[in-house]
């Protein structure tokens, strides 16, 4: 409804005059017009009192108008001492502008031109520490919702003259301002025309957060693996980008998007690089241990207590059928049980707010648990596995793949149920093939697996010190591969010199 | 005439290694040593050495084919025997590559049988398999090329397991070496051919690759792994049974696995065949892959069309296997055609592509001298 | 794109729906033998016995009972069925430990009850086999053996405790079909005993073929160990004949090694054997000092002596007997082209002559002197 009296509205603007777009925002309550007349002239002002700041318009605008001594709109302009103004035509400029928080001064009924002065209300928040991808050492700022703010984050990372944006809207309604961002002459151009590309062809009519236009612009939409990353850190985006790749951001969502990606950039955290790298490395290890641990565990119990008791251990045998031996459910039925009550608490933790979502999560996880094997629904052995399953999903570092993580669960623990180890193996398999088809902007998810491109092995699994990476990640096919002069930085010296 | 590959769909030229040894090893490493004992009794490791090499020659056999026309086996069947002919054989070449694929799968369905479920419907698998094989060879070349590499590289985690029966190990079962006759080591060599072909696929292959030029180390790497491991695997398993016992034997590899215990596992032969089917897709896709190449260049059909015929016939025949006697007549079949098309008609070509191109030569001489 | 995902989706729903009716052995659902016995009835049937542990449901105490249930019937495949005749839950075997046969069935033959398990996917290659003297190894799963422990948990452990502390050779299932199927070697299991009260091993049982032959004490079959098997931290008791008064002497952390030689110069094959042990003294009770270089050589010639000829007795009676469980056979087979097992065993071992060297090393004689 809205989209088609929008396109009738824009085929109309042809012929539209200023007036028209001032009578269609008087529909609107809180869109005000004033008169201020002297003797020689009759200006009208107009803006939305809901988007203004009212101290600004006092302070800068209102002392001007009054003077008698301007007389013409370009008069005013020049004795208003606010920066973004300026004189226009186009009722399609007026509506946008006004729209923004502009302030347009004009004369007589019918005007030709306007003046429209900057005076828009700053409701964002300040910038504050990052919420969902914190950590202990590093930066402590996060994206807030303007997308100039965030910018300038950026910006102050990265000082240079080749850091270049590009600035789109999307969204037929919406017209949200997107900003994409890449250090020209690092940039390999097939990606960054690819990403311009697709946001050029999104024609969906809101964008409300960058994320949705991150899914908007996947290579395989119908994948369950996010293709691009999320970040609410400038630091992040800003190395991302000083590695060659592509970021965008999107107004009004405080996270920045950045591709292409590969599948083990998800399991790295930025704080790995503030780290000394043998422990960057021991606890990168200890995330895919903990991805294959939370993936694998609960099929696994469920494919040896359904077909597999041979593989029991004889110590373990006495243990686990003792656990077992008051459940009425099949091991299937239990472990989803368990599961959902487990993803539930997650959920419900997640909406609540963050002081009582952390009571529920406790309360609801001990007392749930601790009741569900007294009652004789689980094991308590099983309640062990897929705690310490869940606590797994948590370790990785981006949300959207923990998310891909808790999921894939569910169809590894059916075919456990249906065929056992063969079961498990074969999803793995399934995962695998899926995994080698994506593509992240046309290069390999799964490089540096495969592709095998043993000098991107440095920093995937395993984080090595700095200075063996003279060299940007090869897959990214930046378009200047050195970073610093790596003979420079392994000159040997004798022991006494 | 046959144009060439497009830049993006190639892949690096080191990757041979990998296709090479992924084809190979499959299923056929699970039990072949009880068949080359039968013959080459506990000199049986050194009929694999033997079968190897020769593996070795037939690998610079195709190169030299290959390097001559610098295309695939099609390319060289036309060049040597014109149009028609070189069509007929080449569909033979692709049912060759369907069979093999039935073989695999038929055989790993049948290990999964006896050791896991003797209630799953063979006809149930054979279809969710077509399904997975069709996602797999439809992504392309490239998902094939992925699947063979990590197909050879997550099971190099098991190589190590092999070598713990040695705890039982008896290695006097081998003395004294060559008790037996050359031509028994031969004939032992022979009934290898299962575990060792798969490699022809090169022929099909080959434009596929990068610097293709320079591949053949990588190939001759890939089949030395093989050579390697199967050895290995051989005498560790001569050292591990007695003669009557590997002959009682079927499936000797597993039955090695069978005394591996870990702290946390009390038998590994159940991950052992679970995880066995990392090491026998690469095998199936490939041979479809190959398969449906073929078909494409023989008769210009689409190679999702081809794919999708070739998987229909591979289903329908692997439920038409439905005992194990049937399986092991088929699979010798396989062995049998296998043996004939790749250690006898691939040197022969050789010589074949060498007349064909002396005459054509002789011709464009006498043309150029009149 | 779309197309192949649906298509993979479908791969998944159509498995599920196709094979959810495997049949299960959910842990709790099934009774998992951990030891079985043969026994020959008198019409010649055999009887199976086995033991599982099963767990009362009442109550929150999670203990573990054992039940015994057993059945007769011609052949192992059909007996095991039998079996569930009388089960509450389906009887499998994928968690048996030990295999116990009794000495009259022995007696028969039991190639074809071992190949039956052997064929038998779900059962191990490491289980232990047992030979039970007399005529009845049920009895022993039954037998309330008043440590606590069930006959599953305590047999197993008992044969693999004696075997690891290196008094007993070491054998499996997959040892014993080694040795059965070899043309230079026989087979031996442990032999069990039972009394009124208590189970203990007692021994080596030999077999000729599949068949039992005879028996071998505690004390020899550790010498016959020496002979077949490298020994890693083990302790042995050895008697010190000294001026008519017999004195005991304890080595522990006793290793050995052996290498077999054939000497085939000679008109009969002569078989060396070398036997390098080192151990220390753990306790004597003798009057001598050990710290003197001289009573401890003397010890130690003592030992070597006692070794080396019970050693060779042990291997001129096999001989005799026309049983070979150290393998000489395999030794003379792989120093020959012209293999024959039959003239092996008809004539040439018969003939054989054998020659036992020890070296004994007492490395170190106790903390306390």
């Amino acid at each position: 409804m809205i989209g088609r009296w929008l396109m009738k509205k824009m085929i109309d603007n042809r012929k539209e005059t200023l007036r028209d777009v001032f009578l269609q925002f008087q529909q609107s309550t809180d869109f005000v017009i004033y008169t201020f007349k002297t003797d020689e002239r009759m200006f009208k002002i107009a803006y939305f009192q809901t988007l203004i700041d009212t101290d600004r318009l006092n302070r800068d605008i209102l002392p001007s108008l009054t003077k008698s001594d301007c007389k013409t709109l370009e008069s005013l302009l020049t004795e208003v001492s606010i920066q973004d103004k300026e004189i226009i035509k186009s009722p399609k400029d007026l509506r946008e502008k006004v729209l923004q928080g502009f302030v347009a001064v004009y004369e007589g009924k019918d005007p030709s031109k306007c003046a429209i002065i900057e005076s828009s209300m700053d409701s964002g928040r300040d910038v504050s520490p990052p919420e969902n991808e914190f950590s202990v050492a590093g930066p402590q700022e996060a994206f807030i919702e303007s997308v100039d703010t965030n910018i300038n984050l950026i910006r102050k990372r990265l000082p240079l003259a080749q850091l270049q944006i590009k600035e789109m809207k999307i969204g037929k309604i919406t017209q949200t301002r997107v900003a994409v961002l890449y250090i020209d002459g690092l940039v390999d151009k097939d990606n960054l025309h690819t990403i311009e590309q697709r946001l050029g062809d999104v024609e969906f009519d809101q964008v409300i957060d960058s994320s949705s236009l991150a899914q908007m612009i996947s290579d395989n939409t119908m994948s369950i693996f996010p293709q691009l990353v999320n970040t609410e850190r400038p630091e992040r985006v800003a190395s991302v980008l000083a590695e060659g790749k592509v970021a965008f951001l999107a107004d009004g969502s405080p996270e920045a998007v950045f591709g292409p990606t590969t599948l083990v950039e998800f399991f790295s955290s930025l704080e790995d690089y503030y780290l000394p790298w043998q422990i960057a490395t021991s606890v990168r290890l200890l995330r895919f241990f903990a991805v294959a641990f939370s993936v694998l565990s609960t099929p696994l119990y469920v494919a040896v207590l359904t077909f597999h008791y041979e593989l029991i251990p004889r110590d373990l045998l006495s243990t686990i059928i003792a656990s077992r031996s008051n459940i009425p459910f099949p091991p299937i039925l239990e472990a989803i049980f368990l599961e959902l009550t487990i993803e539930l608490l997650r959920e419900a933790g997640a909406r609540l707010p963050t002081k009582v979502g952390q009571t529920i999560g406790i309360v609801g996880g001990i007392v749930i648990g601790q009741a569900s094997v007294e009652a004789g629904l689980t094991s308590n052995i099983l309640l062990i596995i897929v705690a310490l399953a869940a606590l797994a999903s948590f370790t990785t570092p981006v949300y959207q793949m923990g998310n891909t993580i808790r999921l894939i669960r569910f169809p590894f623990i059916l075919m456990a149920a249906f065929l056992g180890g063969v079961g498990v193996a074969f999803c793995l398999l399934v995962t695998i093939v899926h995994l080698l088809q994506l593509t992240s902007l046309g290069r390999p998810y799964m490089e540096p697996i495969f592709p095998p491109r043993f000098s991107d092995w440095r920093d995937a699994f395993v984080r090595l010190p700095f200075n063996w990476m003279s060299s940007r990640p090869v897959y990214l096919r930046p378009r200047d591969k050195g970073r610093f002069n790596f003979s420079r930085a392994v000159q040997k010296h004798d022991i006494d010199e | 005439m046959d144009k060439p590959i497009k830049e993006q769909y190639l892949v690096s030229g080191f990757l041979t290694l990998f296709l090479i040894h992924g084809m190979q090893v499959g299923v056929g490493v699970l039990g072949f040593q009880r068949d080359v004992v039968k013959v080459a009794g506990y000199d049986a490791w050194i009929s694999v050495l033997i079968a190897g090499m020769v593996v070795h020659v037939v690998i610079a056999c195709m190169y030299t084919l290959l390097k001559r026309v610098d295309g695939d086996l099609i390319s060289i069947h036309h060049q040597i025997f014109g149009k028609w002919v070189g069509n007929v054989i080449c569909f033979f070449v692709s049912i060759y590559f369907v069979a093999k694929a039935v073989n695999v799968l038929r055989t790993y369905i049948e290990v999964v049988q006896v050791w896991m479920f003797p209630d799953l419907p063979t006809w149930s698998i054979a279809i969710v398999a077509s399904f997975f094989f069709y996602y797999v060879v439809a992504g392309g070349f490239r998902s094939v090329v992925g699947l063979t590499f990590l197909g050879v590289m997550i099971p190099v985690a098991f190589v190590p397991m092999l070598l713990l029966p040695l705890e039982f190990a008896n290695f006097i079962n081998m003395l004294p070496i060559l008790k037996h006759s050359i031509v028994e080591l031969l004939l032992g060599a022979k009934d290898t051919t299962l575990s060792f072909i798969g490699f022809e696929s090169l022929l099909l292959y080959y434009p596929f690759l990068k610097n293709r030029d320079l591949t053949q180390k990588w190939a001759q790497l890939g089949a030395l792994i093989t050579n390697v491991a199967y050895t290995v695997i051989m005498v560790v398993s001569l050292a591990f049974f007695s003669e009557d016992q590997l002959n009682k034997t079927i499936w000797a590899t597993l039955t090695l696995y069978k005394v591996v215990q870990l702290p946390f596992l009390e038998r590994f032969e159940y991950i052992g065949v679970s995880m066995w089917m990392f090491l026998i897709t690469p095998n199936i896709a490939l041979a479809l892959w190959a398969a449906s190449r073929c078909a494409k260049r023989i008769s210009g059909m689409n190679q999702r069309s081809a794919l999708v015929i070739a998987i229909v016939i591979m289903a329908v025949v692997i439920i038409l296997l439905p005992t194990r006697q049937e399986v092991n007549q088929f699979s010798n079949w396989v062995a049998q055609t296998g043996f004939y098309f790749v250690f006898v008609y691939i040197p022969l070509l050789v010589i074949l592509q060498t007349i064909a191109l002396k005459i054509r030569r002789g011709k464009h001489e006498q043309t150029t001298n009149l | 794109m779309n197309k192949r995902l649906i298509c993979s989706f479908v791969v998944l729903i159509y498995t599920l729906l196709l094979t959810g009716c495997l049949e299960t052995s959910i842990v709790d659902e099934v009774s998992m033998v951990r030891a079985a016995s043969f026994d020959l009835e008198e019409d010649g049937k055999l009887k199976l016995t086995v033991s599982f542990p099963t767990f009362p449901d009442k109550g929150q105490e999670q203990t573990l009972e054992q039940r015994i249930i057993e059945a007769t019937g011609e052949t192992t495949k059909g007996t095991k069925i039998s079996l569930n005749k009388n089960a509450q839950k389906p009887i499998l075997f994928g968690q048996v430990r030990v295999l116990l046969f009794s000495q009259a069935l022995a007696e028969q033959g039991v190639e074809k009850y071992i190949d039956a398990m052997y064929r038998d996917p779900a059962v191990g290659n490491r289980i232990s086999l047992g030979i039970v003297e007399g005529n009845d190894a049920g009895a022993l799963l039954d037998k309330d053996l008043g440590i606590g422990d069930l006959s599953g948990v305590f047999l197993p452990e008992l044969i693999e405790q004696n075997q690891d502390t290196s008094t007993l050779p070491p054998t499996n299932m997959h040892q014993f079909l080694f040795s059965l199927y070899n043309d230079g070697r026989d087979a031996y299991l442990p032999l069990i005993i039972q009394s009124d009260d208590k189970v203990s091993v007692a021994g080596t049982a030999l077999f000729s073929g599949d068949k039992f032959h005879s028996k071998l004490n505690f004390e020899d079959s550790f010498f016959m160990k020496l002979l077949l098997d490298t020994t890693r931290q083990g302790i042995h008791e050895f008697a010190i004949e000294d001026q008519e008064q017999t004195s005991y002497v304890v080595i522990e952390k006793l290793n050995s090694d052996f290498k077999r030689k054939l000497d085939k110069s000679r008109d009969v094959p002569l078989f060396i054997f070398d036997v390098k042990i080192d151990g220390a003294i753990e306790d004597y009770d003798g009057q001598m000092n050990l710290d003197e270089t001289k009573t401890l050589n003397k010890i130690q010639q003592s030992i070597e002596n006692q070794i080396s000829n019970r050693a060779q007795e042990l291997l001129i009676q096999f001989r005799n007997e026309g049983i070979d469980p150290v393998g000489i056979g395999e030794k003379y087979r792989s120093t020959t082209r012209n293999w024959n097992a039959e003239q092996w065993r008809n004539e040439l071992y018969p003939s054989a002559e054998f020659e036992v060297n020890v070296d004994l090393k007492i490395i170190q004689s106790g903390a306390v002197e």
